[in-house]
């Protein structure tokens, strides 16, 4: 856990070192371990943030389902199915490699809120939504130019490499977040300059996840991207560093390479 | 061998499928300490020590009769679950099309005996079976070139990919693939025969019947982008992990719906036969048949297309 003075190990209150099984465990017994939580802040030893690396929040999401409709395109036209799933092995967390696929050059960094889930959810009411979430963290996905509507070229795979997105750099708990989303914004940083950009609203995250739990059961730590404003994406290449800021959640900075 | 997932008492545990009944094995892989949903992605970590300990308990142990015991999908939960975007050249005269390969929901798997839930929504308004040859990885995979496809495949398994589609035979949300991922909507199973007793999986019959009617009947020799091709693109692409999956694609001419209390059966020869049922809580009703509409694949549908627009 992240507290002003530093980071707090909860490892001791868990019954696995599995990265992802421990956060699934945090989530499911969130209310069970609350006190427990809150006297391990009082007792144990603070971490300094310097002193450790940070992973990605999420490290191994059952699921991770993105919007790929960006807004405001999404909020024009809302006829389903406006999401995929993505291959959950390619996350990496903050400070890390985002790998981009051999060949490509020039692709397109989109930043976005990603809801974790707190399951299982299925056909979860759109005003009712909270429910199912846990709590929220930043997500860069990248994508191919002109792909925001559909695949470039034919080609299915436009979103799903190995190492294709980047999660983290915290959970901000539903407790804790306001407005989710408000405030996102980018950089990304080459030799030729930095190029920022903000999204200006927020994902209709109660039509995201009616949608979603009415086609599937949504499950403790499954990742929901819930897609970019075109107005924040920002074009990138091999050696462009990126910064993602999603306020109350932190920095998720990443440098993409080839 | 052919691994299985079975519940024998209430216990799900693996076992060894033989002629004659399951060959219970949780003896054997006791010192791994898996968790039934893992078990067989952990026996495929570990096969290169496991082959003769499972052999030795396949000749001597005692068979449970299967009538006793409940088949369960082998890999219930694998982490990535890929598919074949049509792939069979179906009598086509054309150049072959680009490989494309989607990601289904690794949670909708379930096994066999289990029922298929129609969604209640109206839109997508047809559910339909895709009956393919699945294979399972050995992993963590890297970049495979095609001619050492046969190092991270261990084996082969039945998979319906159940489709959700909207006027014809378009799936549902171009480019989403999201009506492929229902809750059920991947029947997998009966086991995963190892690859050693496959010797070509590009000449498997594939068969499926709908409450007696085949559907699909063909041969997977008639694949556009063959086994070793799939494998080469997919590691290419993503890392694999034991117990991850691959289908290969179906032949459409045998596409048809699926209808509240049906049973479906698939079949492949060497790998065995995967049974589900069908539940439609709204009682809806479609044509019952193979698909024969204006976007039909099928043979007979084509000729007669051929025929009217003359």
């Amino acid at each position: 856990m992240v507290t002003d003075a530093g980071i707090v190990d909860l490892a001791p209150l868990l019954d696995t070192d599995e990265p992802q099984a421990m956060l699934e465990q945090l989530i499911d017994d969130r209310d069970q371990l609350s006190d427990a939580i809150a006297s391990l802040c009082r007792t144990d030893p603070v971490h300094p943030l310097a002193s450790v690396a940070l992973g990605a929040s999420v490290p191994a999401p059952g699921k991770v389902l993105c919007v790929m409709r960006n807004r405001p395109a999404l909020d024009e036209s809302s006829s389903p199915p406006w999401a995929y799933l993505k291959y959950t092995g390619g996350g990496v967390g903050t400070e890390a490699g985002l790998q981009f696929p051999p060949g490509e050059r020039n692709l397109r960094l989109e930043p976005e809120l990603a809801v974790v889930i707190r399951g299982p959810a299925r056909d979860i009411p759109a005003d009712a939504w909270r429910d199912a979430v846990f709590g929220y963290t930043g997500f860069l996905d990248v994508v191919r130019p002109g792909s925001s509507l559909g695949p470039a070229e034919g080609d299915d795979w436009w979103k799903s490499w190995d190492t294709a997105f980047a999660v983290g750099p915290t959970i901000v708990t539903d407790l804790d977040a306001g407005e989710p989303g408000a405030g996102l914004s980018l950089d990304v940083t080459d030799a030729s300059g930095t190029v920022s950009a903000a999204d200006p609203g927020q994902p209709p995250l109660g039509e995201i996840i009616a949608f979603l739990s009415s086609v599937m059961t949504l499950r403790s730590g499954d990742l929901i991207a819930c897609g970019a404003h075109e107005a924040a994406v920002i074009a990138a290449a091999p050696g462009s560093r990126a910064q993602l800021r999603l306020p109350g959640c932190g920095s998720l900075q990443v440098e993409a390479t080839a | 061998m052919k691994l299985v997932l079975f519940d024998h008492d209430g216990q799900p545990q693996p076992g060894v499928l033989a002629d004659d009944g399951v060959v219970p094995v949780s003896e054997v892989v006791s010192e791994l300490g898996c968790a039934p949903h893992d078990c067989i992605p952990t026996i495929i970590d570990n096969f290169n020590e496991l082959r003769e300990p499972l052999l030795a308990a396949e000749a001597n142990a005692t068979r449970i009769p299967l009538d006793t015991v409940a088949l369960l999908a082998p890999l219930p939960r694998p982490r990535t679950i890929l598919c074949a975007i049509a792939n069979y050249w179906e009598h086509a005269q054309r150049e072959p099309r680009p490989l494309r390969m989607y990601v289904k929901n690794p949670d909708s798997v379930i096994g066999p005996e289990a029922t298929i839930e129609l969604p209640e929504t109206t839109d997508p308004w047809v559910f339909m079976h895709e009956a393919e040859l699945a294979l399972v990885f050995r992993g963590p995979t890297g970049p495979t070139p095609s001619d050492r496809w046969r190092d991270v495949v261990f084996g082969y398994t039945c998979l319906i990919d159940v489709s959700a589609r909207g006027h014809g035979r378009t799936s549902w949300g171009e480019f989403s693939w999201l009506g492929k991922s229902f809750d059920t909507f991947c029947p997998v199973g009966p086991c995963v025969v190892t690859a050693d007793e496959i010797p070509d999986p590009n000449d498997l019959h594939v068969r499926l019947w709908d409450d007696g009617q085949l559907r699909h009947d063909y041969n997977t020799n008639d694949m556009e982008h063959r086994v070793p091709e799939l494998v080469a693109w997919a590691t290419a692409r993503v890392s694999l992990r034991s117990g991850d999956i691959v289908a290969c694609g179906t032949n459409h001419e045998g596409l048809g719906p699926l209808q509240h209390g049906e049973r479906i059966v698939q079949t492949i020869e060497g790998i065995g036969s995967l049974q589900v049922t069908v539940r439609d809580d709204r009682r809806r009703r479609w044509g019952r048949g193979v698909y024969m509409g204006p976007d039909s694949t099928n043979r007979a549908a084509v000729e007669r297309q051929g025929e009217v627009s003359q």
